[in-house]
């Protein structure tokens, strides 16, 4: 029998204190460092970083390409394209050269070269996955860059172009108006649901005017586009009726024998179109019976309000048909109440609802051209509102914003919108708004104009002025007046209140937090992809990366997939059988591993910000990199242990 | 302290078992006993897959010991501080091969951290030693496989170690190379280091080292010094100078009075490798003496 190992021998396989003593000198942050430099240059040379700054600079000038309906369209649409182009070449970077960082060492036998050294192994680990985080952050910031540089080519595209504007629209529907009778004007609503107003017809095809959410542009709508749905659009099919304040479009469907229409928020005022399917099963020759679905209706608690009081809104309805000439066939007025599916009856909680539903019976003629229109006429809340105004503590708010770096202010023209983002209670919050006076006014030269702006609960309000207002020095000042008794008005306090939409530095501070975003989503599959090249061989420890990453991404639609799942009818665990019990296990552990084990990504998305023109807030990103931190330390300790534990053959 | 003098080098029934998930149990070192100790040259020898290049690993912590211990700089094999002053040629140049020779030299000096002047003075201090002064900025990748040797013997002594592990070092080398590694580990005898080398390319123990050990399926089965274990002590010999055969003919009377019958008297045989050397040398010498005739013709 061969003798026990001496245990004074420090085998080298977990050697943690001794290790960590070693880093936290000058000379151990110095190993690491040149260790993290030698694994970029590496990939640098192995053409790594050019080939994919390169495939972004194709995606870069190939996302100019992509056609758009409106100038605030195609930046967002741009700035989602470079950042998930960051996003999934920096994945790939990451995956490929962290997961086969050590691996390839220790197969090649490259690794006696540091391991012979005076490197610990916390070292070796901490190298490479420094040099692979440098690698990243070299790509992100070229990438930024070409982000940045495409972002501002497509913002600044439509001085390029002029007056002229080409578009690509698929117009569902039309209306005539005929009230200016030197301008033949038409209203159309896109498929997608933006507004564009058309202003009168040329020989070229509709000259148009689009009202998107941030800039104005006039423009042309090739005829060829229009034509695609000239059934829709031939004048004599839209005649009489009356306007369609589209803004929205609704949903309906056919279901076992009735008509099914699903509206998204519920809002006084607004008209939902929807475009009627074929009908496919059979109905009453003189009615349809139509159940209404509004989606997203929550009751947020009012204080003073008792809550058991509380009953779903009364709401009027009326239904039309935008074609039809006769005003008395053309509509009908639905009052109803409507129920509540899948509420919540916690005593200690005021009732939430997934949806409310009522079912009704429209006249067949309604829908007798393929479109039926809806319109909120009246909305009557069960309750009163709590009367109290507060802004910033202040009966009427004023603030100021600047000084203001903008290359645009010397363009007297151009035009300014200010965005109000708003927590206003007024009562059944989302139905309601507070109609308030902003006045806007230059502080050097005290000109200023004032602008009726309607404020929602949760929503954004904008406010137009043009630039002079602005002093370049000392910014712009704001008051809000005329602000209703009952309505409470605050503001989110991670938000500027003032937010001028088409100040370009914006651009640059939107790229940077949103790369930054990037980068500390790549810092965590760096570090997973490089521990796992500790122990798995390159190809797996590829694989793995990307898996981590593709459940991480997708975790929310895995959970949300499962919460659908219908549940046993047992009320409890020892109710259900064997196998339903065993299922129930299976899919509580898969919920919990999914819960703990894949990063949340969605936190490192500027999506949403990009989509709504804000700019990333510097918390979101402070979040950001606690999570990084978190999972890397995580990852990285596992990377320790696999390689310390491991022999050098 | 040993009988060798201070011991640089001890284990102490050293085992290696190499074992793992589907793969059968390989006993590649077996309770070995071995003192290296200063100063010295010593040989490691033994056949392939005697566990040289294993014990090699053990002593330089790459892999772990099943049992038994051993101690290198005083200090337990695998220790990282003792690291600064080791040396190691692995058995074949496993280097960053997109890097250049002055690349590599400076990232292992940077490594231990050598400051910036010493450094670039050490780096072509290396580079001429190991005569890649041509090549010192060509990528790794497009280096012969002596060049690759002579580059990884350079990494070694980058920071002048106290003992320096050599596995194979003479392996891909022409017979020039050979002489001037056998050299450079003389030079680094006399400067103090110690060496341990592992090769199974008998000739070049037997000129380098002062002790050996022949390992054989992981055992010690013998272990000593080269001129006690080589040493035929019941002979002598004799080497003279143009001796002629009358004089030859008197010597052998001489000593069979002496008692020593049929003593074999023969001319004695240069080994190839130093005739290769005599007659590149040569070659070189009148290559050199051409080429400056030239010189000065072209100068008048």
């Amino acid at each position: 029998m061969p003798p026990q190992a001496d245990r004074q021998h420090p085998s080298g396989r977990l050697d943690l204190v001794r290790s960590l003593h070693r880093l936290f000198t000058p000379s151990g942050w110095r190993r690491v460092a040149e260790l993290a430099v030698l694994t970029t240059r590496e990939a640098v040379r192995s053409r790594v970083l050019v080939g994919a700054v390169a495939l972004m600079v194709v995606l870069g000038l190939g996302s100019l390409l992509w056609p758009q309906a409106s100038d605030a369209g195609r930046v967002i649409v741009v700035q989602r394209l470079c950042y998930g182009g960051l996003t999934f070449f920096g994945l790939i970077v990451a995956a490929f050269v962290g997961g086969s960082a050590l691996h390839r060492d220790i197969v090649t036998k490259r690794i006696y070269t540091l391991a012979t050294k005076p490197l610990s192994r916390l070292e070796i680990v901490l190298g490479k996955t420094a040099g692979l985080i440098l690698l990243l952050a070299l790509f992100l910031f070229f990438g930024g860059l070409i982000t940045y540089g495409v972002t501002r080519i497509a913002h600044l595209r439509k001085t390029f172009e002029g007056g002229s504007y080409e578009l690509e629209v698929v117009a569902s529907t039309a209306r005539l108006e005929t009230d200016d009778p030197t301008v033949e004007e038409e209203r159309l609503i896109l498929r997608q649901g933006q507004m564009l107003e058309a202003i009168g017809k040329t020989e070229d095809g509709y000259k148009a005017r689009i009202a998107g959410r941030h800039t104005e542009l006039a423009g042309t709508i090739p005829e060829d586009a229009v034509r695609l749905h000239e059934r829709t659009l031939a004048p004599e099919r839209v005649v009489g009726g009356r306007e369609l304040g589209a803004r929205a479009r609704g949903q309906a469907r056919w279901r076992v024998g009735e008509l099914a229409l699903a509206i998204g928020e519920l809002a006084r005022n607004e008209t939902w179109v929807f475009d009627l399917p074929e009908e496919q099963e059979p109905v009453d020759e003189e009615t349809i019976r139509t159940r209404i679905i509004v989606g997203h209706l929550r009751h947020e608690p009012v204080r003073g309000v008792d809550r058991t009081q509380h009953q779903p809104p009364r709401i009027q309805f009326e239904f039309f048909n935008p074609r039809e000439e006769d005003p008395a066939r053309a509509s009908k007025v639905v009052d109803f109440v409507f129920s509540a599916r899948e509420a919540r009856r916690d005593p200690d909680e005021w009732p939430a609802y997934d949806y409310y539903y009522g079912i009704i019976a429209l006249p067949r003629r309604l829908a007798a051209d393929g479109v039926l229109a809806a319109e909120v006429t009246d909305l009557r809340p069960s309750y009163r509102p709590l009367g109290r105004v507060f802004v910033r503590g202040e009966k009427e708010p004023r603030w100021r914003a600047g000084p203001v770096r903008s290359s645009v202010l010397p363009e007297e023209q151009a035009t300014f919108r200010t965005r109000f983002h708003v927590q206003a209670r007024t009562g059944l919050d989302l139905l309601d708004y507070a109609a308030v006076t902003a006045i806007i006014r230059n502080p050097a030269t005290g000109e200023q104009v004032e602008r009726p702006i309607r404020l929602r609960h949760l929503t954004v309000s904008y406010v137009r002025f043009p630039s002079h207002l602005i002093d370049p020095n000392q910014g712009v000042e704001f008051v809000l007046t005329d602000i209703p008794d009952d309505a409470q008005i605050g503001y989110r306090a991670d938000e500027p209140p003032v937010y001028l939409i088409l100040e370009p530095d914006r651009f640059a501070a939107t790229t940077v937090r949103s790369v930054a975003l990037i980068f500390f989503q790549l810092s965590i599959f760096a570090t997973i992809a490089v521990a796992a090249s500790t122990v798995l061989s390159a190809p797996v420890a590829i694989l793995f990366t990307l898996v981590v990453a593709m459940a991480g991404g997708i975790k929310d639609l895995l959970l949300e997939e499962m919460g659908r799942r219908a549940l046993p009818a047992a009320a409890t665990l020892q109710q259900m059988t064997p196998t339903e019990q065993a299922w129930y296990w299976i899919e509580y552990v898969y919920q919990q591993v999914l819960i703990w084990a894949a990063p949340g990504f969605s936190q490192f998305s500027s999506a949403e910000f990009i989509n709504r023109q804000w700019t990333v807030p510097w918390s979101v990103v402070a979040i950001a990199v606690l999570i990084a931190l978190g999972y890397s330390f995580v990852f990285f300790a596992f990377g320790y242990l696999f390689l310390s534990a491991r022999e050098l053959e | 302290m040993s009988e060798y003098g201070e011991s640089v080098i001890e284990t102490n029934q050293l085992t290696k078992v190499y074992s793992g998930f589907m793969r059968p149990e390989v006993l590649a070192v077996d309770r070995l006993d071995l003192t290296v100790g200063r100063g010295e040259v010593f040989g490691l020898l033994g056949p392939n897959g005697s566990g040289k290049t294993t014990t090699t690993k053990l002593l330089l912590g790459l892999i772990f010991p099943t049992s038994g211990s051993a101690t290198v700089l005083g200090k337990p094999a695998g220790d990282i501080e003792v690291k600064n002053n080791l040396g190691f040629l692995p058995e074949e140049s496993y280097l960053y091969r997109f890097l250049n020779a002055e690349e590599t030299l400076d990232f292992c000096g940077r490594i231990f951290g050598i400051p910036r002047p010493e450094r670039k003075k050490r780096i072509d201090e290396l580079i001429e030693l190991v005569g890649l002064q041509d090549a010192r900025k060509r990528a790794l990748r497009g280096y012969s496989k002596g060049m690759s040797r002579r580059i990884g013997l350079a990494q070694a002594l980058v920071n002048d170690p106290e003992l320096i592990f050599l596995d194979e070092p003479t392996s891909g080398l022409d017979p020039i190379g050979r002489r001037e590694v056998k050299q450079l580990i003389g030079r680094l005898k006399d400067l103090g280091k110690t060496v341990m080398l592992c090769t199974h390319l008998l000739p070049d123990v037997q000129d380098v080292c002062d002790r050996i050990a022949i390992l054989h399926n992981g055992r010690l089965v013998e272990q000593g010094s080269l001129d006690e274990l080589l040493m035929v002590k019941n002979q002598t010999q004799l080497t003279i100078d143009n001796l002629t055969e009358s004089e030859q003919k008197k010597l052998v009377e001489l000593l069979a009075e002496m008692g020593h019958d049929h003593p074999e008297i023969v001319h004695p045989y240069d080994t190839l490798s130093s005739l290769f050397m005599r007659i590149i040398e040569s070659e070189r010498e009148r290559d050199r003496t051409r080429n400056q005739e030239e010189v000065d013709a072209a100068a008048s």
